[in-house]
């Protein structure tokens, strides 16, 4: 987890301003639970479970980019998590990055 | 069709060697392509035939109807125990591989539980128990009960294996633990056990189980729970204990669940006995990682299964992989697949970080807590999901015990329930958040890849 992402190119960049937003987000949202009445705070716990491990895998699978053993797989994967985990509504999925994770 | 788990999965090897010091790299490359081999052939071929006609059987009375509660399972069932074992998936994180003269790791052990349960989910139950019940003796048990059991519980065929057990849940409720009402009585310098465990897994295989009791005059809730150790064959043959009867589950079929009664059953406490749920608590975390492990396991069995399906099979004059919605899957499941198998190990890790240390901190035990929990609860839920895509790939054959991912679905919905249900996660969640904050912990280490 202490990798840095030095290398990285411009399509991750894309990629961290993403994850970033959601890290915004979640901190957000816990100060706003964190004031919540009891009943409310009970409620969301599973789905503030989720926003956590969807944040954890993609800096991990960002972490997989640096590492550069395989960087356009990588990078081909980073970047479908990455849009089929914050944003969802995407319909633009590259078709390279499909090619590359097809083939191998 | 994959020959071999291990060989066949980049990832996993990239992950070794980056984590494990090249000498242990080595022989874990060895150990594990062995162990792929066997796991992706014979083991399977075993798995099948315990799941649809090899299931544990109860065996309740003897021919002159006396109670003997003996579990019966089948012959490769037993091969797959024993050569399981013996590549030292429990014992090495405890003792010295002779080989390398050094101890073992989790990492190690978490890699062979992933290759084991793409093929025999319901066995790395047993194995699961185990390392729990080595982790409580080798941690909590004093000098003398450790000597006496633990080279059994770690045993790698050097001595008689005794596979372990930790018996929480009463019939009352299996979340709810600060209601259990089993007691235990002084006798002498140990105690006896009464009462009844209503979700016993691996009742009459394991050698020795460890069991939360309430002792006379303890408060009521968690506080007043104390860890036992409890031997099972003396018991057994002394008719103080028994199984009422298997549980007839959905999956994991491999593992015998049973209902045991306690009679009086001879008991020895383990460590401080105002301590016995934190200890178990502690052991629970350990398993969480082994279900979390078990459950990109699965996921990886049933991206395999559709993988291999859609190349082989022909609709409308080509390949299923040719069409871009089944493109769309594939590339969706080996996504989050190999996401998930990197964010797993990624735990692992933080485990045997704070496994060795000692002194690790409050905070950084906190964290790990919370990274198991939202791995555990996440991953689960997906080995669901990637079981039920495995299934529709396959189109009607899905739907049909002939091939894998039915057996898959069936396995991975313990998943999201056993080791803490996701309700119980989220409760996690939400106590780790108030107690420690972690949030900022968490959100540090997650900012500290940018920087």
């Amino acid at each position: 987890m202490n990798q840095r992402l030095s290398r990285v190119t411009i399509k991750a960049n894309d990629l961290i301003q993403l994850v970033k937003r959601g890290m915004v987000e979640l901190k957000e949202t816990v100060t706003k639970l964190s004031q919540a009445d009891d009943q409310v705070k009970l409620m969301y716990p599973k789905k503030l479970a989720k926003n956590m491990s969807d944040l954890f895998e993609a800096v991990v699978a960002l972490e997989q980019i640096q590492e550069g053993e395989t960087l356009n797989r990588d990078l081909a994967i980073a970047e479908v998590f990455i849009h089929q985990t914050f944003k969802s509504n995407d319909y633009q999925a590259d078709p390279l990055a499909l090619n590359i994770l097809i083939c191998s | 069709m994959v020959q071999n788990f291990y060989t066949d999965d980049a990832v996993l090897r990239r992950i070794l060697k980056n984590n494990l010091d090249p000498h242990f790299f080595e022989f874990a490359d060895r150990q594990l392509s062995q162990f792929g081999e066997r796991v992706a052939g014979e083991i399977d071929e075993r798995a099948r035939h315990t799941d649809r006609d090899g299931q544990p059987k109860l065996i309740k009375y003897d021919k002159m109807g006396e109670d003997i509660s003996k579990v019966q399972v089948n012959e490769g069932y037993l091969k797959t125990v024993q050569e399981t074992y013996e590549t030292g998936i429990v014992g090495y994180p405890h003792k010295v591989i002779p080989e390398l003269n050094e101890k073992g790791n989790y990492m190690f052990s978490y890699a062979q539980g992933y290759l084991l349960s793409q093929s025999e989910p319901g066995f790395y139950c047993p194995v699961t128990l185990t390392m729990a019940t080595a982790y409580l003796i080798d941690h909590y048990a004093n000098a003398e009960l450790r000597a006496q059991f633990l080279p059994h519980v770690i045993s790698t065929g050097e001595v008689e294996l005794y596979e372990g057990a930790t018996f929480l849940t009463e019939r009352q409720g299996g979340s709810d633990v600060g209601a259990n009402e089993v007691k235990a009585v002084q006798d002498g310098e140990n105690y006896r056990l009464y009462g009844e465990k209503y979700f016993a897994s691996n009742a009459g295989m394991c050698g020795v189980a460890m069991v939360l009791a309430r002792m006379e005059g303890a408060p009521e809730g968690t506080k007043g729970l104390s860890l036992f150790l409890v031997p099972w064959e003396e018991n057994r043959l002394n008719q103080k204990l028994s199984i009422r009867r298997l549980k007839d589950k959905l999956g994991v079929r491999a593992v015998p669940s049973a209902e045991v009664e306690f009679e009086g059953a001879m008991a020895y406490l383990v460590g401080d006995p105002k301590q016995g749920f934190r200890y178990m608590m502690e052991a629970l975390n350990l398993s969480r990682v082994c279900n979390t492990v078990a459950s990109i396991g699965i996921m990886r069995r049933a991206y395999v299964e559709a993988r291999d399906y859609a190349k082989d099979r022909e609709a409308f004059g080509g390949a299923l992989t040719q069409y871009p919605m089944v493109q769309e899957t594939l590339v969706n499941l080996i996504t989050k697949l190999e996401v998930e198998t990197y964010a797993t190990f990624e735990v692992v890790k933080m485990f045997d970080d704070v496994m060795a240390n000692s002194n690790a901190l409050d905070e950084e035990k906190a964290l790990l807590r919370l990274y198991i929990a939202i791995m555990k609860k996440e991953t689960a839920e997906q080995a669901i999901e990637f079981s039920h895509e495995a299934i529709e790939m396959h189109g009607g054959n899905g739907y049909i015990e002939d091939f894998v991912p039915p057996r898959l679905l069936r396995d991975a919905q313990v998943l999201t329930v056993w080791e803490g249900t996701t309700n119980i996660l989220g409760l996690e969640v939400l106590r780790l958040l108030e107690k420690y904050q972690v949030h900022e912990a968490f959100l540090k280490r997650l900012e500290s890849a940018f920087k």
